[in-house]
């Protein structure tokens, strides 16, 4: 096969499914890239910088350079707003793609899925979210600071004074059937706190946790510094009630005290967790594969494994994982995929 | 100058790619490159490369492969268009010409033994190799009955850490002497890898305990015999409590192999805190380096999970291939230097972040490698360094063409803002798509890296006509020429002072940091600084 005829339908257009189609396309592959969102980037997209002195290495803002990468590349047709609603499987895919008023057919030799996570919707945790204003996730935070660049609380505008960051939420939780850690909610509520009291530097910050995991390549520097500047207790808080002021009173048991206490807040900060993307299921159906490929609950060499050679998973779409480890997985998988279009280079193993 | 494409096609035989290392990334990497007939240098500083070489040497394309052991780069010269590596064989020296540099060499893992203040004896073991020894070596105990592993406590561990005490701790616990009592203790539990939360509750079922520390740590009290005393305060009952251990098994740091450090050296790449020839700037991933075409991979770039090595060879090949392909390389006008006005002083030959100045007879930019941060033309003594399109006369130009479209009666003040490429010029783009506008009177001139924002840019910008000078640039850290921004707050510091001196508000000159996903920020500064020159005044036109 030849790979400059060749064509590979990448699914979903976040920084994982950017970047490998950047590298098909720079490689002479086809890429048609279909996202039914209205806008590039994914989830990526909608985060804020965190950096506080300096870069702390995010990488939040390296969706956009691949969006432009992408939006330029002559070997790429961009789809947005649109649904993939069916897929044939002769000798190519035949895939019918619904972009609103048109229904177009588009015929690929090899599908990638990068369709990504779903937060976690923590509605049904007690802590009163959708119910309290104060009461926001990590990703409504990040979508805020874009916008503002400093923290403001939804009720009233005014700057919080005092912040508690709740971590697992959605993770590490069998009450959900979530036995996974989600990886990078450690690391984006640590930078969060540390940006926020860089730039509002009387707010006082609380973190509820079970486990720090390590991030970045100065962890330990990083670390000892929050330790400093912010309050750790190891607990998971029971939950949270809202005073009249709308103001947050937290439960939680103190492991120092050994007893049950409360704390007064202006915001709370829920570090949600990451889901299958919603798609999963419907996507898994269409393609004809396995549903387990896609809900987190096998690792990356078993899905590769289970998977028919034509088609393809990268990104937050096989387990959680941060954008640098998308970015990776989509170097490494756009590489599978065009050792897969080209055979005769395929060495006999 | 050859581009690399036309080097690595053009005469295969002659041009290699040099890989070292010595473990299943760099072979991994030597069997892709090889079954596309890519020929192959692969430098082992040591000879213990038996397992390794057998498979290779069987490969069907293994002619293209020249393995040399006991062999270290000495010596580094040229660029990406034709590197020429001095190797070391055992004291002979030979030269290598190759396009690419791949360093593949393992991380290495030393044992927190000591950190611990404790002394190997059969009864105190390393975590990564401790069935070996265990089951193996004279160290097999007849029945220990209790076994302390150490995790984390002296330094913060990772997920395969974590992992590979979990599984020691949940194997000695099913399948070994059963009724052993097993104690974890640890600080932060590291979870974050696929199965790690299951792994973990699995062994807890079993019977394996978790003692996990915040603030307090354990004491250590060797006996005499090798046995462990570990105390600590019980985080329930708050009773000192001592758990003799007949077996210890301690945890490992992950630190760059020794050699990786002094490649970087010679290869002038930057390294990150401990030592990794990557540091953790974003313009890097996966395995590039400051280096056009020297990639850094697995263990040499950082601490990385198992899998995550083995998607590292398939990283690697693919930024090879890509580079083959061009597709990496900078468009535009590159860095050209005069040689009637250069007088030697090799300030451009040590700044270029990218060493794409090479030394010949004069120095000589291998328009390659360039990236056109125009950091060498800024910094060079004798303005013998130019770029085409970013002269300072360029630029001049630019500001007059804007000059000549505001009118002479406007009461708008008029702002020159050097908006960096790969950041400030992003979230401006992002401004205009989300319906943001820039304010009225400030116009941004685009420049590849703000490490080429010279003293001469900004002089042209006043004298042009600027009532105020913006620079905005990448966050610290955030570099692509890693150290541009640094550079262009050092000359905007110098003409503050300047600026002051002949009696100007040195107000007018101000450098900001963004980040590319910020654009609400950029319209923010803009407005704010537009608001502050408004408030100093227009300067006497
Ligand atoms: C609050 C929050 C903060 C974070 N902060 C950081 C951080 O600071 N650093 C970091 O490294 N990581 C961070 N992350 C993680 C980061 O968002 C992910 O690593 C990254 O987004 C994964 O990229 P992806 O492309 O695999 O998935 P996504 O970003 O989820 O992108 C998937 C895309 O596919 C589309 N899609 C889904 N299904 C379909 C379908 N059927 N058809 C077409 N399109 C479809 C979606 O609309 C989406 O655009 C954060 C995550 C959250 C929630
Ligand atoms: S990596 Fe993150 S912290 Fe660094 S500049 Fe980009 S968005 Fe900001
Ligand atoms: S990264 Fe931290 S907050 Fe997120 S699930 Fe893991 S331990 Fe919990
Ligand atoms: S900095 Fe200028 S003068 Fe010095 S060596 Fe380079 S080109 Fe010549
Ligand atoms: S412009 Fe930058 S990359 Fe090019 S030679 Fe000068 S310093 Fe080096």
């Amino acid at each position: 096969m030849n790979t400059c005829q060749s064509t590979v339908l990448v699914i979903g257009g976040g920084v994982t499914g950017l970047t490998s189609a950047v590298h098909l396309a720079q490689q002479g592959v086809s890429v048609v890239i279909t996202e039914t969102a209205d806008r590039w980037g994914g989830h990526a997209a909608q985060l804020a910088c965190m950096a506080t002195d300096g870069c702390v290495s995010c990488g939040a803002c390296v969706v956009h350079s691949k969006i432009l990468q992408a939006l330029s590349h002559p070997n790429i047709q961009m789809c947005l707003n649109t649904r993939i609603e069916a897929v044939d499987k002769t000798e190519r895919f035949t895939v019918r793609l619904n972009q609103g008023h048109e229904i177009r057919r588009i015929e690929a030799d090899a599908i990638l899925v990068a369709s990504g996570f779903t937060p976690y919707a923590p509605h049904a945790k007690p802590y009163g979210y959708g119910r309290f204003a104060n009461v926001l996730t990590t990703l409504d935070l990040n979508i805020n600071l874009r916008r503002h660049t400093v923290v403001r609380r939804p009720s009233d505008a005014a700057a919080p004074r005092r912040i508690a960051f709740i971590q697992c939420v959605g993770s590490r939780d069998s009450s959900i059937n979530h036995l996974w850690c989600s990886k990078i909610c450690c690391g984006v509520s640590l930078r969060m706190a540390r940006r926020i009291q860089h730039r509002q530097p009387d707010t006082e910050i609380t973190f509820f946790y079970i486990d720090v995991q390590t991030f970045g390549k100065n962890f330990e520097m990083y670390y000892a510094d929050c330790q400093k500047q912010i309050r750790m207790i190891r607990t998971i808080p029971a939950d949270i009630l809202e005073t009249g002021d709308d103001c947050l009173n937290v439960s939680y048991f103190n492991p120092d005290t050994q007893s049950y206490q409360e704390a007064l807040f202006d915001m709370v900060v829920l570090s949600t967790g990451l889901e299958p993307s919603e798609s999963a299921g419907n996507l898994a159906a269409m393609l004809n594969i396995n549903s387990k490929a896609l809900n987190y609950t096998l690792n990356p060499e078993s899905i590769a494994a289970m998977l028919p050679e034509s088609i393809f998973i990268a990104g937050a779409a096989l387990e959680p994982m941060s954008i640098a480890e998308s970015v990776a997985s989509a170097e490494s998988t756009a590489f599978s995929i065009f050792q897969y279009l080209e055979p005769s280079q395929v060495m006999p193993s | 100058m050859r581009t690399f494409y036309e080097a690595v096609t053009g005469d295969l035989m002659r041009e290699q790619i040099l890989l070292l290392g010595n473990g299943a990334i760099a072979a991994g990497i030597a069997t892709s490159l090889l079954s596309r007939k890519i020929p192959v240098t692969l430098a082992i500083h040591n000879h213990d490369a038996g397992m390794l070489l057998k498979p290779l040497a069987e490969h069907p394309d293994a002619c293209l492969l020249d393995i040399r052991t006991d062999t270290r780069v000495r010596h580094c010269a040229g660029t990406s268009s034709h590197f020429q590596i001095v190797l070391d064989q055992k004291n002979r020296q030979s030269v290598l010409d190759c396009s690419c540099i791949v360093i593949a060499e393992n991380a290495v893992l030393t044992s927190c033994i000591s950190r611990y203040g404790l002394k190997p004896s059969s009864h105190v073991h390393v975590l990564s190799n401790f069935f070996q020894n265990y089951e193996t070596g004279s160290g097999h105990l007849s029945s220990p009955k209790t076994v302390a592993i150490l995790l984390g406590l002296a330094v913060e561990s990772h997920p395969h850490m974590a992992q590979t005490a979990m599984e020691t701790a949940l194997k000695l616990r099913t399948e070994h002497e059963m009724g052993m009592d097993i104690c974890i203790f640890t600080r932060n539990l590291k979870v974050a890898a696929f199965g790690l939360e299951t792994l973990y509750r699995k062994a807890r079922d079993a019977g394996v305990t978790f003692i996990k520390f915040s603030d307090a740590s354990p004491t250590f009290h060797q006996q005499p015999d090798g046995t462990v005393d570990v105390s600590f305060t019980d985080d329930i009952s708050r009773i000192p409590f001592t758990f003799h251990a007949d077996i210890t098994i301690v945890d490992e740091t992950v630190a760059p192999e020794p050699y990786v450090q002094e490649l970087s050296r010679i290869f002038g790449l930057n390294m990150d805190a401990a030592g990794f020839a990557q540091t953790e700037n974003i313009h890097r991933l996966s395995v590039c380096t400051n280096r056009k075409a020297i990639l850094v991979t697995g263990g040499s770039r950082g601490v990385l999970s198992e899998a995550a090595c083995h998607n590292e060879i398939q990283e690697t090949v693919l930024t090879i291939l890509s580079l083959m392909k061009g597709v990496q390389a900078m468009t535009g006008h590159k860095a050209e230097i005069s040689l009637d006005t250069c007088i030697h002083c090799l300030t451009c030959y040590r700044l270029c972040p990218y060493h794409a100045i090479v030394l010949e007879k004069h120095p000589v930019v291998d328009s390659n490698a360039c990236e056109r941060c125009g950091v060498c033309a800024a910094e060079c003594p004798r303005k013998a360094i130019s770029i085409e399109d970013l002269t300072p006369s360029a630029i001049s130009q630019q500001v007059r063409q804007i000059r000549t479209g505001i009118s002479p009666a406007s009461v708008t003040p008029m702002i020159v803002a050097f908006c960096c490429n790969r950041s400030a010029v992003q979230a401006s783009h992002q401004a205009e798509l989300s319906g943001l506008s820039i304010p009225e009177g400030v116009f941004i001139i685009e420049v590849p890296c703000a490490g080429g924002i010279s003293l001469e840019y900004l002089m042209a910008a006043f004298t042009g006509g600027a009532d105020g000078v913006l620079v905005v640039t990448c966050h610290e850290g955030n570099c692509h020429s890693e150290r541009g921004n640094i550079m262009a707050k050092k000359r905007v510091g110098e003409l503050r002072n300047m600026l002051a001196h002949i009696g100007t508000e040195p107000e007018r000159i101000l450098l900001k940091t963004i980040a590319a996903n910020m654009p609400a920020e950029l319209i923010q500064t803009a407005q704010d600084f537009k608001r502050r020159i408004t408030n100093i005044g227009i300067c006497n036109r």
